[in-house]
């Protein structure tokens, strides 16, 4: 572990700073992945098309991976609580602007501003809790620690929110999160704090990064695909989907109090790396459409993601030079990873949705076809479900709405009983079978983050 | 060795799960794979007029599906529209002359079905048989449309 050269700030040895500092960390982290239960209702929101929309998350994960490492350098020689004090105040601002957005183009834009500030947050925030802390490397273990609960807790935080509420909310909830930690920093005196002395010269250590940056990508289909499987192919409401899919957090802070941060060494990462790969992998294969075959691979990867995210992160900050600019090499990695993994995975996904929506309706139109009806109830119940087909628009066909539509004579009603139930199974079979490609190359995506894992240098083996 | 020993069990832990999911049938959670349209098919018992066209219909799919190398529903989903049939014919490359082609082998296949299951009788086939030879081309694609509810 390098030594840190970040010179005390006066007051920064406060424990509230520091806890709200790893909240802002985690908020920012976060904010990558809080508005996917959102999505549909921004859809609704703007009159945009669906893969303009998903510019929401991309614009954000982009910008934060363009922008980490530069800031972090400014963090270096500006000062961290300067930075720290301009990207959180910057950061409610943006937020707020997401929140009141009147037109998409003014939201992606706030988004993108959203994602400058955090990086300058995130990197500076990494230096002043190194402060706040006993030891430079807790202080790291408790940013790491913030930025993986970040990651994991934002779907469901971002699906909590827009039920109960309304999209505005997940932004407007943030600007206090932000200004929190932004009064105690003024309060405290962060901001006179002096710079770092120049940092001494260290690149970014590679093998960690593009782990972190694979393990990211591949994490993209647990949080982004997972969520969109259980509200738009399962019918899940986005206060459900949240409590779903916060096995993963739950899973994860077990882990974390189960494993010693000490004990995070090369095997715990590739350990968390293989867990992770086999959850995505289960989640490719799930026996049926109910929730509760998504809860075991969702503990697999919540265990993974508590070994992997912690271990690498640490490894990545354990190299010469400032742990600030190292900081900002990870935070970019991780974003850069969310990137590729949304170019990735998504057109695999979408390709596969009009596949499978091909497929249901061609084993529900021979279902219907040979069924006991006469042909003349046939034409009709085929009438009636192909117009709910045309009016779903990539959401779940109503099919009640069209058996709803029929009048069967008493002999007939267990034979439309039956259809509703085997078209009802058709359907869901094929929207849970669109994931199935996306989360298999998620898993292989996971595994390949082995390659550089098992290759690097180990700071802490050695 | 000790090294080895945290991703030894998470790979054993992976590997359960996945077989697990495997055996209970996760591979198989797909949309329903639809019958060979090339397979004989066996005609319910025929009470009326309803239950023949019911069975005409469905023997004249298999047999036209078989003859383009398509599944039954697409073919049937493609004549429910003439939008539908014009979008089938691109994406398979198929021309009208082609589509008119095994609609007849599909109506002559649900004469041969209809015939050895006993619902038409000899001579009811050969007065069917001549009729779809006969029928100009649109109008037997026009028929077939109407009775698939096109």
């Amino acid at each position: 572990m390098a030594t840190s050269s970040t010179h005390t700030i006066p007051g920064v040895r406060s424990l509230p700073l520091s806890l709200g500092l790893a909240i802002a960390v985690a908020t920012v982290l976060a904010d990558s992945s809080v508005v996917v239960l959102a999505l549909p209702d921004l859809l609704s929101s703007f009159d945009v098309s669906i893969e303009r929309i998903a510019w929401v998350i991309t614009a954000f994960n982009l910008a934060l991976a363009v922008a980490a490492v530069p800031a972090a350098y400014l963090a270096v020689r500006a000062g961290a609580g300067r930075v720290a004090a301009a990207g959180l105040a910057s950061f409610a601002a943006a937020s707020a602007v997401c929140a009141a957005a009147g037109s998409f183009d003014v939201l992606l834009a706030a988004r993108c501003v959203q994602a400058v500030s955090g990086a300058a947050v995130v990197c500076a925030a990494l230096a002043l809790m190194q402060e706040a802390s006993a030891t430079t490397h807790r202080g790291a273990t408790a940013w790491a620690a913030a930025a993986a609960a970040g990651a994991a807790l934002g779907p469901a935080v971002g699906g909590a929110l827009t039920q109960a509420f309304s999209w505005r909310s997940v932004f407007a909830a943030q600007v206090p999160l932000a200004l929190v930690p932004l009064g105690f920093l003024l309060v405290r005196g962060g901001l006179d704090g002096r710079a770092e002395e120049p940092p001494a010269r260290g690149r970014p250590r590679i093998s960690p990064n593009l782990a972190l940056a694979l393990v990211s990508a591949a994490l993209t289909a647990a949080l982004f695909l997972l969520v969109l499987l259980l509200v738009r192919a399962w019918g899940l409401d986005p206060l459900e989907a949240a409590a779903v899919v916060s096995a993963i957090p739950a899973a994860a802070l077990v882990t974390a109090r189960l494993v010693p941060p000490g004990s995070l060494s090369r095997g715990a990462a590739a350990a968390g790396v293989i867990l992770i790969a086999g959850g995505l992998a289960a989640l490719a294969l799930v026996p049926s459409a109910d929730i509760a075959w998504t809860l075991a691979p969702q503990v697999l990867i919540g265990c993974g993601l508590a070994l992997t995210l912690p271990a690498l992160t640490g490894d990545a900050l354990a190299g010469r030079g400032s742990q600030t600019i190292h900081g900002g090499w990870t935070i970019g990695a991780r974003h850069a990873g969310v990137v590729l993994g949304l170019v990735i995975l998504t057109p695999i996904f979408t390709a596969d949705l009009l596949t499978q929506q091909d497929a249901a309706q061609r084993s529900g139109t021979a279902i219907v076809l040979n069924s006991a009806l006469s042909f003349d109830a046939k034409l009709r119940l085929g009438d009636a479900i192909n117009h709910q087909l045309q009016q779903a628009q990539n959401r779940l066909p109503d099919l009640g709405l069209a058996f709803r539509a029929q009048h069967p004579s008493g002999a007939d009603v267990p034979v439309y009983r039956h259809l509703r139930r085997s078209l009802s199974e058709q359907v869901r079979r094929a929207a849970t079978h669109a994931f199935s490609r996306a989360f298999l190359v998620a898993a292989a995506i996971a595994l390949a983050a082995l390659v550089p894992v098992a290759a690097g240098r180990w700071e802490r083996d050695a | 060795m000790t090294a080895l020993r945290w991703p030894v069990a998470a790979l054993v832990a992976a590997v359960a799960l996945v077989g697990a999911y495997v055996a209970l049938g996760g591979r198989d959670y797909a949309p329903a794979a639809v019958p060979n349209p090339c397979q004989p098919r066996d005609w319910h018992k025929v009470a009326d007029f309803s239950d023949l066209e019911n069975e005409v219909a469905l023997s004249a799919l298999d047999g036209a599906a078989c003859r383009l190398h398509v599944p039954q529903p697409a073919l049937a989903l493609a004549f429910t529209s003439e939008s539908r049939l014009r979008a089938f014919a691109r994406r398979h490359d198929l021309s009208t002359p082609e589509i008119a082609a095994a609609t007849r082998a599909g109506l002559e296949r649900a004469i041969s079905d209809g015939r050895r299951s006993g619902a038409i009788n000899e001579l009811e086939g050969i007065v069917l048989s001549a009729a779809a030879d006969r029928v100009p081309v649109d109008q037997l694609i026009g028929l077939v449309r109407g009775v698939l509810g096109g």
